[in-house]
């Protein structure tokens, strides 16, 4: 099965990079077959709908509004995103649930979920999470491993573990991790 | 009694963005505001970084343009180190946001701005054998507009319709008057729309060729690109050769031909200038074409200021002109035309909407009213974009924008009727800066093709240079630079101050925040704001006219938060985790 998990987000909005350093906690911490893609997703518009149509499964890992907690976790399958409709006046904003509308209008589409965390901050400009989500970390991940164990995605936990905080660092310092393959005096 | 009109947001694409119209007893409008409802702030994650690190992070400020201001920023550092790329490199770039252009023109005409001239519902009652036809009338070599694709595509939306499933276009101005496409070219444009959506999938797998991973790509360095392999492997010339052949049919037998047919069919508009707005036009200039040096170098789109539409005149691009006003903006600053981005500061200072009579929250328009700053070339207002393009291009007697532009001038003069070619004066027009999109596009997607066979053939002759070495610890200890260049919506700027190996300072002026911004300190508009002066309004409760202007800048007021909406929906059986121990 086809699969791609993609973590959506911007992170130098603060809690919005929650979703970015989920997919990448997974890559970074579980090894996948070879038809599991990761993809660092910023907020891709368009460029996901290569994913929703030629794949099998999405999961996207993002945050959301609704009216709750802070922290709370919400698995949602798209066909309960779709029709919400009030759109403003038109003002389609093409993004994450928009794609998977337009998309219903083709014949084929993955079957997708998103998991998402109300975040705290997505304002302050700031590459970390506030404590909140800092300790809703680890139940994100889990809920997203469960949602491929139900799908019956294989993967296995490596010996060796990258922290949260080491993976905020590679996006702080984006650098360090860039070197393979530049010319060595760079 | 004049009205007001309030649209927000207006992008069909991520970002916030609210107009305020003021219309009048004939309902033509009268007043207009651009007002940006997000902070962005983005700069200042930047400063004291090490300029090596300036691209991948500028990617991070908008999560769909990515690429492009990573190339920026990239380019910015590299002016300031005075390193020129090898002529690999420069290809290679040039065939990244080449993709890039022709996926974003193409997106955006249909699924962005379509539905603004475009009434699917007018589709539903076509008759598929004579939309054939109507096809025919267009091009000789209409693309996927045979009768019984046309007959499949109708069902299948007729399908959606009559299940309740059109969601993407629930709450569109189906039926506004002001729709006038006759049925069987609302059916033709539906099976583009649909068929687009493949079609740019092919354009972004383009980009990744040798951009690298999506969406976030990492073949760009300082000095060069990283690609070393791609180049060197005729199978991915090929692939991007092959996926290109197939882009540039659509483009030409699809795109350019149902911007022909709108053209046509919307002239009055075009030709009385609705839609025109400043008549100032800025291009950058960008696509190097030699190896001379950045700013030396001959560039596909020329660099240039056109004041009043006036294309017998070109003005030189000086970089030194361009300041940030912020004295409708929610700064800090003076009022007055403020700092070059090199000096420029970001300092928030929200002072908020104003609640009146009626319940309504209103921009304070008197005062600050928008996160958009108001930058001025000269002292005066510009429009950036596709049109502004053609428009230097034009004044600046390029023989390629001439060529291209001309051909669709010369084509609309003969759907329209007339005895000669249409007037160039009829690209300053909201009709008209569609058009210009779709013509820099056929160009695009022509050259392109020339462009990899050009990085093959001095792959073949053994240059694989790809990266300009240079000593970092030397050029980095007191340094200026600015990459300027043109993004699909328009002029995009990066300037950096490096000072002993970090960024001081770091500013980025993107098209939209020309387009989009408010009011300067000569209270003078915005080319979004002079743009709706003077268009009527069909219908009030449906401001069809604003959203077709606003919307062929190709608006992105990205750069901003993307949360995912649930729009109040009872979710709750979804939960996850039971009540947070936070």
């Amino acid at each position: 099965m086809r699969t791609a998990i993609i973590g959506a987000g911007t992170v130098i909005y603060q809690d919005e990079g929650i979703g970015v350093y989920a997919a990448r906690f997974l890559e970074e911490n579980f090894t996948f077959s070879d038809d599991v893609t990761l993809v660092d997703g910023g907020v891709l518009g368009f460029q996901l709908m290569t994913y929703y149509q030629e794949y099998d499964k999405v999961v996207i890992l993002d945050t959301i509004t609704m009216n709750d907690e802070v922290g709370s976790i919400y698995n949602l399958p798209s066909e309960e995103l779709l029709g919400l409709g009030s759109y403003k006046q038109t003002a389609h904003e093409v993004e994450i649930v928009e794609m998977l509308e337009i998309c219903s209008l083709l014949e084929r589409m993955a079957d997708v979920n998103i998991i998402g965390i109300i975040p705290k901050d997505i304002e302050t400009v700031n590459i970390g999470l506030t404590p909140e989500m800092k300790e809703m970390f680890s139940k994100l991940v889990d809920v997203a491993t469960a949602e491929l164990d139900r799908s019956g995605i294989r993967y296995k936990r490596n010996l060796d573990t990258v922290t949260l905080e080491e993976i905020i660092e590679k996006y702080a310092n984006p650098q360090s991790e860039f070197k393979n393959g530049y010319p060595t005096n760079y | 009694m004049s009205k007001h009109i309030i649209v927000d947001p207006i992008t069909r694409i991520e970002g916030h963005l609210r107009i305020e119209a003021v219309i009048d007893d004939n309902n033509v409008i009268t007043d207009a505001f651009a007002s940006s409802t997000m902070f962005r702030g983005i700069e200042t994650i930047l400063k004291g970084r090490d300029p090596r690190d300036a691209g991948l992070l500028a990617m991070r400020i908008c999560g769909v343009c990515t690429g492009t201001h990573y190339q920026r920023s990239i380019e910015a550092v590299e002016d300031a180190f005075k390193v020129t790329i090898p002529k690999n490199a420069r290809i290679v770039r040039n065939l990244i946001q080449g993709a890039l252009y022709i996926h974003d023109h193409v997106v955006h005409f249909y699924h962005l701005h379509a539905l603004d001239w475009v009434d699917i519902t007018g589709a539903l009652k076509a008759d598929p054998k004579l939309a054939a036809k109507e096809a025919l009338k267009w091009t000789d070599t209409p693309y996927g507009a045979g009768e019984g694709e046309l007959r499949a595509i109708q069902q299948r939306v007729g399908k959606f319709v009559e299940q309740g499933r059109l969601g993407i276009f629930s709450n569109a101005y189906w039926g506004n008057k002001n729709y006038k496409l006759s049925a069987e070219q609302n059916l033709i444009a539906v099976a583009h729309y649909l068929q687009a959506l493949d079609m740019q999938r092919d354009m972004s797998k383009m980009m990744a060729i040798f951009g690298g991973k999506m969406p976030h790509p990492q073949s760009l360095i300082v000095g060069g690109v990283t690609c070393v392999q791609d180049i060197q492997n005729p199978a991915r010339i090929e692939q991007y050769k092959s996926l290109l052949r197939k882009a540039n049919n659509f483009i030409k037998n699809a795109y350019l031909v149902d911007v022909l047919m709108a053209g046509t069919v919307y002239a009055d508009e075009a030709l009385d200038g609705t839609g025109s707005g400043l008549k100032n036009y800025m291009s950058y200039g960008d696509f190097k074409l030699d190896d001379t040096g950045f700013y030396n170098a001959t560039s596909l789109f020329p660099s240039g200021v056109v004041l009043n539409g006036d294309l017998t005149k070109l003005y030189p691009l000086d970089q030194t002109k361009i300041t940030e006003d912020v004295s409708h903006a929610w700064y800090e600053g003076a009022n007055d035309k403020g700092l070059h981005p090199f000096e420029g500061v970001t300092t928030p200072k929200y002072t908020g909407l104003e609640t009146k009579e009626d319940g309504y929250a209103y921009l304070k328009t008197d005062e600050k009213y928008s996160w958009i700053k108001s930058p001025l070339y000269d002292d005066t207002r510009m429009e950036v974009g596709p049109l502004a393009r053609i428009a230097v291009g034009l004044a600046s007697n390029d023989a390629n924008i001439t060529k291209y532009a001309t051909k669709f001038l010369v084509k609309l003069g003969k759907t329209l009727g007339l005895e000669t070619a249409a007037p160039a004066s009829v690209i300053f027009s909201t009709v008209g800066r569609t058009a210009a999109r779709a013509i820099e596009t056929e160009l695009m997607g022509d050259v392109m093709m020339g462009w990899v066979d050009e990085l093959a053939a001095n792959v073949a002759a053994g240059d694989l240079s790809t990266w300009t070495e240079f000593d970092f610890d030397e050029v980095s200890k007191d340094a200026k630079g600015f990459g300027m260049a043109e993004a699909p919506r328009g002029g995009l700027g990066h300037w950096v101050v490096i000072k002993d190996g970090k960024i001081e300072n770091y500013q980025a002026v993107v098209p939209s925040t020309w387009n989009a911004a408010p009011r300067d300190y000569k209270n003078r508009m915005g080319a979004y704001e002079a743009a709706l002066i003077g268009t009527k309004v069909a219908s009030v409760e449906q401001p069809l006219e604003i959203l077709r202007t606003i919307h062929s800048f190709d608006p992105c007021i990205a750069c901003a938060v993307h949360i995912v909406d649930t729009k109040g929906k009872e979710l709750s059986s979804f939960k996850v985790n039971t009540s947070c121990a936070v």
